[in-house]
């Protein structure tokens, strides 16, 4: 099984190392290879499920194996594979997912001229993504975590011609790197107080046996939950690190698709489930994490109803359901939490590509230029691509959390773990629910219904392309993905979860209300932009939120105040210290002594031989009046 | 029988000259017959060490020396020659090609 | 007694003469003071019990090492000539080298006066026994002295061939 589990981690490598290495002129074969290679790793994946559940059944998970990569006296880093219920359903996500996008992007990106680069990238990503869900211990998590963040970059800025997506990718860079300093910096104190009582460890399965845990000072330990929940927050997104995400979506659809809204996004919140037993420890710690995931939800959800690009609308919406996910983690509830991260993984990567299927046929982010096509039809754009608007339409009804899509099951956990914490909290969440159906609302309506308002950007681009649905590689994908929003949540994927708070039903309080609410929104979201109409909007009731809503609460201002006034200062300061001290009096003096040294002894140089036999003969008298008053005394 | 330590007394005179030729000569081949002056005291010394113990070898590594010295002046003076050849001198003075 | 006469006679030969080697104007009779310095030598391995190697010496040293120096001295066609003082020696070096060479000599010579040392015994050098000696301790050193000295020939007449240079 272990070995198995240990092919899967290494065929995405041997793949995108083999492309680099031969197949970089023939893009088709790499995308032939890189697409047949994940599939595998899916089957294989696949395969294990019966020992996988039979094993969880009989308690005898997790199963482990590792190679000891550096081992000192008092600190043992391994490299190893560990599979637990937890990971499998990780593994299962990121094969299976991969697989469904892998397909997709060979349609997607077909006549890129980068095509073998593209596939490379994916398989490298796919590649760390299971470094860090395999991973047995903190430091190979880190180093994957590294390297997911690593792929992430390259793909994110793929079209690195465009100065938008370089930026976005260093910014996206940039900023998780924030959170994993934090990240490091927890690890490093856990280790540093276990190993201040001679029992140093990074394993996960050694740290939740460990007895030492509870010897740790309640302030640390909170640093500690704190630390290491700062690298999910940047990887996650949450706020106040969720400003890359957004621009994010500058990379290739498929990669928003698999990377920002699937998986990577994803991996915070895995980690935060892995690392469970660690942040149970300081209620301040999960009292945070919770609060952060409200908050986030919240904001995301807000500035998500007053985007124009499918993309980012979708974008603030994964934000939105992360912020979900870390909520119900805060509270305790990861298997909500893990839960979520699956169904919305199958419905948020399906809405990705669908949108990446519209802006395919209709060469547009832009839901009003979109919605432009189908101006004088009522749901032309639904008459021409069925299987798209109808994937589409399921997406959204798992978004919304529809009985009896995947997306219901999944947010009533999350509402569940919501309703156990403060009313605030609980309110929150709610309102969530009301604006995610709201702006799904506002995104379907502009889409498929016919408008009144001719708002297209530039000259009729629609003339030159009749849409028309894309070929099977492109629709396989969105159908799988259709059907699995749709009955994913009669999956057996809650077997795979630890059962902390066992499974309880949400009641029809909660039922009703979310059903209500998300009806609601839909409605009011339709309605309001049936017509394409923002303008009565914005100077409605909604004119000063607006405001703020578009500037995404001032987020980007703030950091781009902050980077001004207080990095640049720091940074000349830091500029000024390098050249003066550093270089002149560090580098350069001690050059210039050595050069003023050099020329000064050269003089001694003289070139005459009996000078230096006259040196060295006055060098060995000394040496002999030194042994002789030595030896007389 | 004449003490050790005049001979070696006057084995160390003899190397002392020798150093002080070699030093201050310019001429570049009364430097090799100073190095050849401090050979020689060498192998007084030497000599006169084989006495103190009664045995030949010291004689022996003399006669070795001497050897080792006759190849070092053929070396030397043909060096010296192809110097004069060269620079048409033979004074350390004009040899400085080890000028810093 | 008259050991110890030869001894401070010939000291007094030889240490006068290597001064001359050191102070001689002319090149050439600067040479000819070593080869007296090389006779008081000769005399002192004599008197040492080193017959063989005193006769050695007198042949290597003051028949073939001093005629070939004397050969290449008169090649220059300075050898005979007066060299003035300050083309004789390196003046400035005059004092300081005069210093070291003294100081050497006095640290030595502080070293053995302070050293005790056994008094001399009566060695027989002779022809025959260092022979015996050479010819079965010392074979192997002495077979590779003939191919030192081999190869010191094959060096001076690469060294000294003209189209070489």
């Amino acid at each position: 099984m272990l070995t198995i589990a240990g092919l899967i981690f290494a065929i995405p490598i041997l793949i995108a190392a083999l492309i680099c290495g031969f197949l970089l002129k023939k893009p088709h074969a790499a995308a032939r290879l890189a697409t047949a290679g994940m599939f595998s790793c899916f089957l294989m994946a696949l395969a294990l499920a019966p020992q996988i559940l039979d094993l969880q059944h009989k308690h005898a998970l997790p199963v482990e194996t590792s190679v000891i990569w550096i081992g000192l006296k008092g600190l043992t880093i391994e490299f190893g594979i560990l599979l637990d219920g937890l990971s499998y359903l990780m593994l299962l996500v990121v094969t299976g997912i991969g697989t469904l996008i892998f397909l997709y992007s060979m349609t997607y990106m077909h006549g890129d001229e980068s095509y073998s680069r593209f596939f490379a990238s994916l398989s490298l990503f796919a590649f760390s993504m299971l470094g860090i869900v395999f991973s047995n211990n903190l430091i190979q998590t880190f180093i994957f975590w590294e390297l997911v963040g690593l792929s992430s970059y390259l793909l994110i800025g793929f079209w690195y011609q465009k100065p938008e997506a370089s930026l976005a990718g260093k910014k996206a860079f940039l900023t998780t790197r924030v959170g994993d300093v934090g990240m490091m910096f927890g690890i490093l104190l856990l280790w540093g107080h276990l190993a201040a009582q001679n029992s140093g460890t990074f394993n996960f399965m050694a740290l939740k046996a460990h007895p030492g845990l509870t010897a740790i000072p309640a302030l640390s330990m909170t640093l500690i939950g704190l630390g290491l929940f700062m690298g999910a927050v940047g990887k996650s997104a949450q706020v106040p690190l969720h400003v890359w995400l957004p621009d994010a979506m500058e990379g290739p659809t498929p990669v928003s698709a698999l990377i920002h809204a699937a998986t990577m996004v994803a991996a915070g919140v895995f980690l935060l489930a892995r690392i469970f037993f660690l942040l149970e420890l300081s209620p301040t710690t999960l009292h945070i994490i919770a609060w952060t995931g409200t908050v986030t939800s919240l904001l995301a959800a807000l500035i998500a109803v007053v985007q124009s690009d499918i993309k980012k609308i979708l974008a603030y919406s994964t934000l939105s359901q992360l912020g979900y996910m870390v909520m119900a983690i805060g509270r305790g509830h990861v298997e909500a939490g893990m839960f979520h991260l699956t169904t919305h993984a199958f419905f948020k990567a399906l809405l990705f590509l669908g949108a990446g299927s519209f802006i395919h046929a209709l060469h547009t982010q832009s839901i009003w230029d979109m919605g432009a096509y189908g101006q004088k039809k009522f749901l032309a754009l639904f008459k021409k691509m069925p299987v798209t608007s109808l994937t589409f339409i399921a997406g959204t009804l798992a978004l919304m959390g529809i009985p009896p899509t995947s997306g219901f099951f999944s947010k009533e956990e999350i509402l569940t773990a919501a309703q156990s914490g403060p009313q605030l909290m609980f309110i929150c969440a709610a309102t969530v629910v009301f604006l995610t159906a709201f702006y799904m609302g506002r995104l379907s309506g502009a889409i498929f219904l016919p408008g009144t308002i001719h708002t297209l950007q530039h000259e009729d681009p629609h003339e030159l392309h009749e849409p028309h649905e894309p070929d099977w590689r492109m629709l396989l994908p969105l159908a799988v993905l259709g059907v699995l929003a749709l009955i994913g949540g009669f999956l057996p994927i809650r077997d795979l979860l630890p059962e902390a708070h066992g499974h309880q039903d949400g009641g029809s309080f909660l039922l009703i209300l979310s059903l209500s609410l998300a009806g609601a929104g839909f409605l009011l979201g339709i309605l309001l932009f049936r017509n394409h109409d923002e303008s009565r909007v914005s100077t409605g009731f909604m004119a000063v939120p607006r405001i703020l809503l578009e500037r995404k609460f001032f987020f980007d201002d703030a950091y781009d105040w902050l980077i001004q006034n207080v990095q640049e200062r720091v940074a000349s300061f830091c500029d000024l210290f390098e050249k003066i001290v550093v270089v002149e009096i560090g580098a350069n003096g001690i050059a210039r002594l050595a050069r003023g040294a050099g020329s000064t002894a050269r003089k001694l140089q003289t070139g005459v031989v009996q000078f230096y036999a006259l040196v060295f003969t006055a060098g060995l008298g000394l040496l002999i009046y030194l042994f002789v008053s030595g030896r007389l005394g | 029988m004449i003490p050790a330590t005049h001979y070696l007394i006057l084995s160390v005179t003899l190397f002392s000259i020798g150093i002080l030729g070699v030093l201050i000569r310019r001429n570049i081949l009364l430097i090799l017959l100073s190095i050849e002056l401090m050979l020689n005291a060498a192998n007084l010394n030497l000599i006169a060490g084989s006495a103190m113990h009664g045995r030949l070898d010291g004689q022996l590594s003399a006669f070795f020396v001497m050897v080792v010295a006759a190849a070092e002046v053929t070396i030397g003076l043909a060096i010296a020659v192809l110097l004069f050849r060269q620079k048409n001198s033979v004074d350390t003075h004009e040899i400085k090609e080890l000028k810093g | 007694m008259s050991q110890a006469l030869l001894f401070y006679f010939f000291a007094a030969v030889a240490v006068l003469s290597a001064l001359g080697v050191v102070f001689h104007p002319r090149p050439a009779r600067a040479l000819l003071c070593l080869v007296v310095t090389m006779f008081a030598l000769a005399v002192h391995f004599t008197l040492l019990g080193a017959y063989f190697v005193a006769m050695a010496h007198l042949i290597v040293y003051a028949g073939a090492v001093l005629v070939l120096f004397l050969f290449v001295i008169m090649l220059q066609g300075a050898g005979a000539r007066e060299i003035a003082l300050h083309q004789r020696f390196n003046i400035i070096y005059l004092l300081p080298a005069g210093l070291v060479s003294i100081l050497l000599a006095g640290g030595l010579i502080a070293l053995i006066r302070g050293s005790a040392f056994q008094a001399l015994k009566s060695v027989d050098g002779t022809a025959e026994n260092i022979g015996t000696l050479l010819f079965s301790q010392y074979l192997l050193p002495f077979e590779w002295t003939s191919l030192l000295i081999l190869l010191g020939v094959f060096a001076a007449i690469a060294l000294a061939k003209k189209d070489a240079a």
